[in-house]
């Protein structure tokens, strides 16, 4: 069996030699951004966090666990697949296996984020190469010192380009830059803003509307709001978009979480958690909306097999197809 | 949190903070991993219970440590707690303590052991 610290070591090693909790290509990170011709150097960047970046590739991983979990007969992993994760039949097993049409699907939600924000005159730039993963499964296994550090190295990097404030697009990542990095970085003096916050802000929107011919189930995403406050933002701007929202039983601070922060150590129970979710809100509606890419990554994995479709919120107020 | 200081601050704060609770049980209507965990460490109440016992020197098992990690971290149990304790929070202390060796676990127990329920004709069923 594999040990704990075993795993959380092959997560952390993986971030502090590619910068991201898996070894993908760097240019998944930025690949979506060109085709836009997004300007570079500017005081607002988009940040990305490369979360969304990393959905089909934490997919596949988290398929390659499950298929390990099969084979052992009580839920764990040997100790001979914990010694291959370090080598390049990773690489070969989990990014090779990524679809092309998952990464484009991906590509068009963060494209969608980028055109509303354009279309809506914010004023900004992208930092392409420089968009890092901000380092939260590091605080999340309590590895404090190489949160630190991480944190400190993006920090330099957005000190290097001059930025000064940064828009987010995530839970994870917004929470990351607001609530933890004051905490870990001295003098901390850069903004963090959501993309839904902007937008919502934003007096007359230019909006594709649906003339309230689409109805969408909304699963809100725990840090969004139990830790950042941002509950009615999502709702004001579906509801400006012209689509119908369905509140589930447990919804804003009351919601259920996906399952999604567990998946590389405990992919099963992961997935049962996602099943018992979406069971609960396909009572309400088998169109089902959210707002984080970790529940998207996890709700995708059983989604076909409880027969919902699940949308992030930028697709939809984009207007554009997945 | 290099340091022995560091590390005596965090489990007297992680001391406090458990030792809050009250064992009401609110916490547990609400936790996702609990529904699906053979026992109740897989749910708050239980979490700080184990906490509290890593911290006052016992060596966890596998399968505790395991329903530690397997903390989501998502909060919904603070919600719902009279008290307002941070669960999360505290487990990732416990995690925080593990990773640098100040807390130990019994011997083997570092290797993930999940025992999750399977639901069969609408009935949990344990699988080991």
């Amino acid at each position: 069996m594999v040990s704990i610290k075993q795993l959380v070591e092959i997560i952390t090693s993986n971030i502090e030699s590619t910068g991201f909790p898996i070894p993908i290509p760097s240019e998944i990170i930025y690949e979506w951004a060109i085709p836009l011709k997004l300007p570079r150097r500017k005081k607002r960047v988009l940040y990305t966090g490369a979360l969304y970046q990393l959905v089909p590739y934490i997919n596949s991983l988290v398929k390659y666990l499950e298929s390990l979990e099969e084979r052992d007969t009580i839920a764990s992993i040997t100790l001979k697949t914990a010694r291959v994760f370090t080598k390049i039949s990773l690489f070969r097993k989990i990014v090779l296996r990524v679809r092309e049409e998952e990464v484009e699907r991906i590509y068009k939600i963060l494209r969608s984020i980028a055109m509303l924000l354009i279309e809506n005159n914010i004023d900004y730039g992208y930092l392409y190469e420089d968009d890092l993963y901000s380092g939260v499964l590091l605080y999340d296994m309590g590895l404090e010192d190489r949160f630190a550090k991480h944190a400190e190295k993006v920090n330099k990097v957005f000190k290097k380009l001059g930025v000064e404030e940064v828009i987010t697009i995530d839970p994870h990542t917004t929470y990351t830059l607001r609530q933890l990095y004051p905490k870990y970085i001295d003098r901390f003096d850069i903004n963090v803003v959501n993309y839904l916050e902007i937008l919502s802000s934003i007096e007359e929107l230019k909006i594709k509307h649906y003339g309230n011919s689409l109805k969408y189930v909304i699963h809100d995403p725990c840090y969004y709001t139990r830790f950042e406050n941002i509950i009615e933002e999502p709702r004001k701007l579906l509801l400006r978009a012209g689509i119908q929202i369905v509140e589930p039983r447990r919804a804003k601070e009351l919601t259920y979480c996906c399952g999604g922060p567990i998946e590389s150590i405990f992919p099963s129970l992961a997935g049962a958690i996602a099943e018992a979710r979406l069971e609960e809100l396909r009572e309400y509606s088998t169109q089902i909306i959210t707002l984080c890419p970790i529940c998207l990554a996890n709700f995708s994995r059983v989604s076909q097999k409880l027969g919902v479709s699940i949308r992030d919120i930028a697709s939809l107020l984009g207007g554009g197809d997945e | 949190m290099n340091s022995k200081a560091d590390s005596s601050n965090l489990v007297y704060m992680l001391s406090r903070e458990a030792g809050k609770c009250l064992y009401c049980g609110f916490c547990e209507a609400v936790c996702p991993t609990l529904p699906l965990g053979l026992h109740r460490g897989y749910g708050p109440r239980g979490r700080v219970a184990l906490v509290l016992e890593a911290l006052r020197g016992y060596k966890l098992s596998n399968e505790v440590i395991s329903s530690l990690y397997s903390c989501l971290g998502c909060g919904a149990c603070r919600v719902k707690c009279p008290v307002s304790i941070d669960v999360g929070g505290l487990v990732r202390g416990f995690k925080v303590l593990y990773s640098i060796g100040f807390v130990k676990g019994a011997p083997k127990s570092d290797q993930v052991v999940v025992r999750i329920r399977r639901r069969k004709y609408g009935i949990y069923k344990a699988i080991s």
